[in-house]
């Protein structure tokens, strides 16, 4: 019972963010990593140089399929703004699941700019099963293939630095969004201002009006209010009656 | 219309079924999705593996730069997985016979650990180079926590002794607390999004 | 309620800006006097020379008898601004003018007085046409009547008052108020923009004011006028109707195409409005009626006589014959001298060729001009066709400004209202919304704005990166194998102390009791969790304990398939069950799967023909565990284990973690809420699970070793820190 009405209470926030979004005329509150990389996709066009971007160890099961959607988002605009030029981005996987999605994403923003026809076949790589190997699978890429952008978007651990410090040794942007602390704290270095936690899921959200805040921010800000609040009573009770 | 909506549909529908366990408790149908989820992860396997063949296989084909690392890597897999199928098929071990265990000991299992090893190198080295940003408190920040764990746990030494009881009071109710809230941040993140997909404000599977 | 200074629209009596037009309704304190500003009416301090409020020219000569702010009175210059400006304007009219005749100008502030100027009607909504008088609600406007003007300003005609305000009611009799130049710059909409624009494109937005005929040309001022005839005026407008900062004849040309035009009529002060029909003019102002030009013989050495109409060019100055400024500043204070309006409206001037016309004021170009006009390129070709024809300007088709051309476009501080009435949007203003992205972008920068701008050193290329790479790495090996090899004084193993809850709870079991050991990490983090497997095993099956292993993925049964497979008691005290899937859900499947289905092992072989697996009946293997080891690297696989376990397992049954020391922080909550009853981290727990290390042996090295490198990272981030120190001081802002 508790969890129905939890899921309906975020159901109901959720709902109350999209309406709240579309009346509120405060200026957007934008992530310094995403806000980059429409900047970045432009340098992609004119260098001719493909984005990349790195889903991470996660798939489709799970909670990590939050975060691959999240990555799909991604990857969903960097497949419609880049395939103008036909300056199609690679994307690396260690999940089968994740492989199969990220090809039909680029595959269907493709097919939506008509240049389906164009696009190579070796844009999706599945570079390695464990987290290890995807580590290694994605030095090799940033190794042979120059790159304008590295997006690391997913799920990381420690093994993502050897990604990180490869593109900043060939010269790549780079961008991360680490759900998890292990990742962050890894390529915290790399780049300060990368998001984390719930940052990390706050990629091009769709339906949102150009101008206006964020619903899905704001859907985050709402149910982490209610969360303080409800830490701070249950904490507060405790401190009563202990 | 409706194909445009199937997808996201279909998802909404999985939604709502992995969600009525919590609320219904119901075994077998928790049990059935999860071995749904098994089936497809081993398709998605099969043709992962086919689509990997065929990227690194178009690359040798097109001359693309780096182009023998991508056959050195197809014929690898290829390998690997006909002596696996030839192994189970002969012997009925599949990845637990001898075979696939040696490579498995004295391949995989090296070059992992030697990937791993080159983990703490660069994380020194990218130490180092943050030490160079300029002007930025977060840095100090950041130093005084990687110090502080690692006096913290240079044991065999003294200096664990000289903040025990000041990290045990302060610093570890404050780093436990940091990662909680990210962690709680991450859940806040995947109901957010699953809600949105849920309520079809955001379709993954595309529009 | 209060009335906005500019526009006149109501606003909030605590409001600092208009809520129509953004004028500012701070005042400058009237105790403190202050200068009236002769165009949009703000008062500004003294000593201001430029309008606060709309950037107007406030003064060129102080005024005699009006008070400074220390009640002083305002010395007197006698200068008077040359208006040769505005003859020169004739040719090239997109030259703004920003000297402002001082005499007009200068009137309110010369006359001392403290009454403003009467503000444009405020909104109505009957629109700009409308016949009403509008209600001036000025309360700043004061009582006080303006002392007389002094006879000695050369400009001034003797005995006579200049009134400075529209107000009927209290304007002097017979003195024409100055009229106004231009619109102030922070003001483009005079008329408010809910008045009704159902008139026509083409009708003088003055009511009854017959617009100037297309061909008649006129002067910038009327005074300049050698013809000695007056703009026609039309007596039905009211100054009341007009902002008290625009003005122009009503003889304005509002079909013309020269930009001119609209330059010279914007600068027009002499025209004076015409008279409504719904209040008389005042007598000042009908002075400025039908002001008669002064004769050529009142100034027989003007030049402006050779800018007449038709005689330009006929014959070309020399620098003798130009007068001196002093003769024009004389003479153009002669023709400041206002007249009584004529009884009747004066005849509108005849042949005055159009501005319009650039090759008739080509050919009436004196000839000294003419030679500073661009050579046409190729031969032949007239001067006049070289330069092209003035294209006819864009005329304003609706609202207020209608009929006028080369209009300054709308200030986007007006807002727009779009939709249906009931539900209105408008925009933020411009500045609204700067301001407002200033804020985001300070805010989001957090700490950045008070510590400045993080920026991260790109990675240098060359020789010295390389260097300096290889020297780290080779300075991290060398501590490793220094710590691996030689045994360090400092290093002191007896302050290590091993997991001893941990130990305890594996000495829980007893004897032919069954555990669960879950073994969930790669071969990455095999080295730090491998010695965790196998001393485990080592303790458990030394007491004769039944040790189980699974793992929920397939990297972790293999790994276990290696430690387990390879032991001589394999099938007797340990056996491995392989890969589960359903991550949580398998958990679950698992502990509540009766034993006798658990079916065959890692390599396909049946439990049921293993001793291990004796006693394996039908009741679930949850009820038959006596301890549930973790081995796992993997924070999801920690949680998962402990989530789905803790609820399945009965509560006496432990659940310990052996874990990697990236997870250190994990565990912690797990810990000390009791979900996990014992917790060993990191090689260092696992090296010492068999108690202290002696002196010498391997995992006496690999102890020292770990320690080593830590204390040379610590060294290593001390030495940088001083670097950065040491830099930072020589030089500064890095």
């Amino acid at each position: 019972m508790i969890i129905g009405a939890l899921l309906l209470l975020f159901v109901l926030l959720t709902l109350l963010a999209v309406r709240m979004a579309r009346r509120i005329q405060n200026p957007p509150r934008e992530l310094e990593p995403f806000r980059r990389l429409p900047r970045q996709i432009g340098q992609a066009l004119e260098t001719g140089q493909p984005p990349h971007l790195a889903l991470g160890s996660g798939g489709l099961i799970g909670n990590e399929a939050a975060l691959t959607l999240s990555g799909g988002r991604i990857l969903e605009r960097l497949a419609q703004d880049s395939a103008v030029g036909e300056v199609f981005p690679f994307v690396t996987v260690a999940d089968p699941v994740a492989l199969l999605y990220a090809r039909h994403v680029l595959q269907d923003a493709c097919h939506r700019q008509g240049v389906l026809a164009s696009l190579p076949p070796d844009r999706v790589w599945w570079a390695g099963a464990s987290p290890m190997a995807y580590a290694a699978g994605l030095t090799l890429l940033l190794g042979t293939q120059p790159v304008a952008t590295s997006i690391m978007s997913g799920l990381f651990r420690e093994e993502a630095v050897l990604a990180g410090e490869i593109g900043q040794r060939y010269g790549a942007h780079l961008i991360f969004a680490m759900p998890e602390p292990g990742g962050a704290a890894a390529l915290w270095p790399f780049d300060p201002n990368l998001a984390v936690g719930e940052e990390a899921f706050a990629a091009f959200p769709q339906g949102e009006i150009p101008g206006r805040p964020s619903a899905l921010l704001l859907a985050h800000d709402l149910i982490r209010w209610l969360l303080i609040a409800f830490l701070a009573i249950v904490a507060l009770g405790f401190a009563l009656r202990g | 219309m409706f194909r445009r909506a199937l997808p996201a549909g279909l998802l909404s529908l999985v939604i709502a079924l992995a969600l009525v366990p919590y609320m219904w408790p119901q075994p077998a149908l928790r049990q059935s999705l999860t071995e749904l989820g098994s089936t497809l992860l081993a398709y998605a396997a099969v043709v992962g593996f086919l689509s990997f063949l065929e990227a690194h296989f178009h690359r040798v084909g097109a001359r693309a730069e780096g182009w023998p690392y991508s056959l050195v890597t197809a014929l690898t897999a290829l390998a690997f997985l006909l002596l696996s199928l030839a192994e189970g098929g002969l012997r009925g071990n599949g990845l637990a016979g001898p075979w696939t265990g040696w490579l498995y000991q004295y391949g995989l299992l090296p070059l992992e650990a030697s990937v791993g090893a080159l983990l703490p190198f660069f994380m020194v080295l990218a130490l180092w180079r943050l030490l160079r940003i300029r002007r930025s408190a977060y840095v100090l920040f950041f130093i005084a926590g990687v110090l502080t764990t690692l006096v913290l746990h240079s044991g065999g030494t003294l200096l664990p002794t000289l903040f025990g009881s000041f990290y045990e009071t302060f610093l570890s109710p404050l780093a436990t607390g940091g990662i909680r809230g990210i962690l709680i941040g991450v859940a806040i993140g995947v109901v957010v999004m699953m809600m949105r997909a849920f309520l079809w404000i955001d379709r993954p599977l595309g529009r | 309620m209060k009335s906005c200074p500019i526009c006149g629209a109501p606003n909030p009596d605590d409001g600092m800006i208009c809520e129509q037009c953004g004028a500012s309704l701070v005042l400058v304190p009237e105790a403190e006097g202050g200068i009236l500003c002769p165009v949009c009416g703000y008062r500004n301090p003294s000593g201001t020379i430029f309008c606060e409020q709309c950037g107007a020219r406030l003064e060129s000569e102080a005024i005699p008898g009006a008070e400074g702010p220390s009640g002083e009175e305002v010395l007197e210059t006698a200068e008077v601004e040359l208006d040769w400006v505005a003859t020169l304007e004739e040719f090239f009219p997109e030259i703004p003018s920003e000297v402002q005749p001082s005499g007009p100008a200068a009137a309110p502030a010369e006359a001392g007085r403290e009454e403003e100027i009467a503000a444009p009607p405020p909104v109505e909504a009957e629109g700009l046409l409308s016949t009403e008088a509008p209600p001036v609600s000025w309360e700043r406007l004061e009582e006080e009547s303006a002392p007389p003007l002094p006879e000695s300003a050369p400009w001034m005609p003797s005995g006579e008052e200049i009134p400075l305000t529209f107000e009927p009611e209290r304007s002097p009799e017979g003195v024409p108020a100055p009229p106004f130049e231009g619109i102030p710059p922070e003001i483009a909409e005079p008329w408010p923009l809910t008045e009704s624009l159902e008139e026509e494109p083409e009708s003088f937005p003055f009511p009854g004011v017959s617009p100037v005929q297309e061909e008649e040309e006129r002067p910038p001022f009327p005074w300049l006028e050698t013809s000695g005839e007056v703009p026609e005026t039309s007596p039905e407008v009211s100054l009341l109707e007009t902002a008290p900062f625009i003005e122009w004849p009503p003889e304005l040309d509002m079909e013309t195409s020269a930009p001119s035009q609209v330059a010279e009529t914007k600068e027009t002060e002499a025209a004076p409005p015409p008279e409504s029909g719904m209040g008389e003019i005042p007598e000042w102002l009908r002075g400025w009626e039908g002001v008669e030009k002064p004769s050529e013989e009142a100034i027989p050495e003007v030049p402006y006589g050779l800018f007449e109409a038709g005689e330009l060019g006929e014959r070309p100055l020399t620098a003798l014959e130009i007068p001196a400024e002093e003769e024009l500043l004389a003479q153009a204070s002669a023709l400041l001298v206002p007249e009584e309006p004529p009884a009747e409206a004066p005849p509108a001037p005849a042949e005055v060729p159009p501005f319009t016309d650039l090759e008739a004021v080509l050919a009436e170009m004196p000839e000294w001009l003419q030679t500073l006009q661009p050579v046409p390129e190729e031969e032949g070709q007239a001067p006049s066709e070289a330069i092209p024809a003035l294209e006819p300007a864009v005329m304003e088709t609706q609202g207020p400004l209608a009929g006028l051309v080369d209009v300054l476009p709308l200030n986007l501080r007006l807002a727009e209202i779009h939709g249906p009435a009931a539900r209105l949007q408008s925009e933020p203003a411009t500045e609204l919304r700067t301001r407002a992205q200033a804020w985001q972008s300070l805010l989001g920068q957090g700490l950045n704005f008070l510590f400045g701008e993080q920026v991260a050193e790109p990675v240098p290329a060359g020789l010295g990166a390389a260097l300096e790479r290889w020297l780290l790495f080779a300075l991290l090996a060398g501590a490793l194998i220094l710590g691996l090899y030689w045994p360090l004084p400092f290093f002191q193993p007896a302050l290590l102390t091993p997991p001893g809850d941990f130990l305890a709870r594996l000495d829980q079991v007893p004897p032919g009791g069954i555990a669960l050991v879950a073994v969930d990490y790669g071969p990455d983090r095999a080295a730090e969790l491998e010695i965790y497997l196998h001393r485990i095993l080592e303790r458990l099956t030394a007491r004769g304990v039944r040790v189980l292993t699974v793992s929920l993925s397939p990297w972790g049964a293999a790994q276990a398939a290696l430690a387990v497979q390879a032991r001589p008691d394999y099938g007797e005290q340990v056996v491995h069950l392989g890969y589960y899937p359903g991550q949580e859900v398998g958990v679950v499947r698992l502990l509540t799967r009766p034993l006798s289905q658990l079916g065959v092992d890692y390599r396909g072989q049946p439990l049921s023909g293993l001793p291990v697996a004796r006693d394996f009946k039908e009741d679930p293997l949850a009820a038959r565990l006596g301890l549930v080891v973790l081995i796992t690297g993997s924070p999801d696989a920690l949680r998962g284990w402990i989530q789905q376990a803790r609820g399945v397992l009965p509560s006496e049954v432990p659940l310990v973690a052996a874990v990697g020391a990236n997870l250190a922080p994990y565990v912690a909550p797990y810990r000390e809420s009791g979900q996990l009853h014992a917790v060993a981290i990191g090689l260092r727990d696992a090296l010492l699970l068999d108690g202290p290390a002696p002196e010498g042996s391997p995992a006496f090295f690999d102890l020292q070793a770990q320690t080593i490198l830590q204390l040379f990272i610590i060294g290593l981030i001390g030495v940088g820190l001083v670097i950065r120190l040491f830099r930072s001081l020589r030089a500064p802002g890095l």
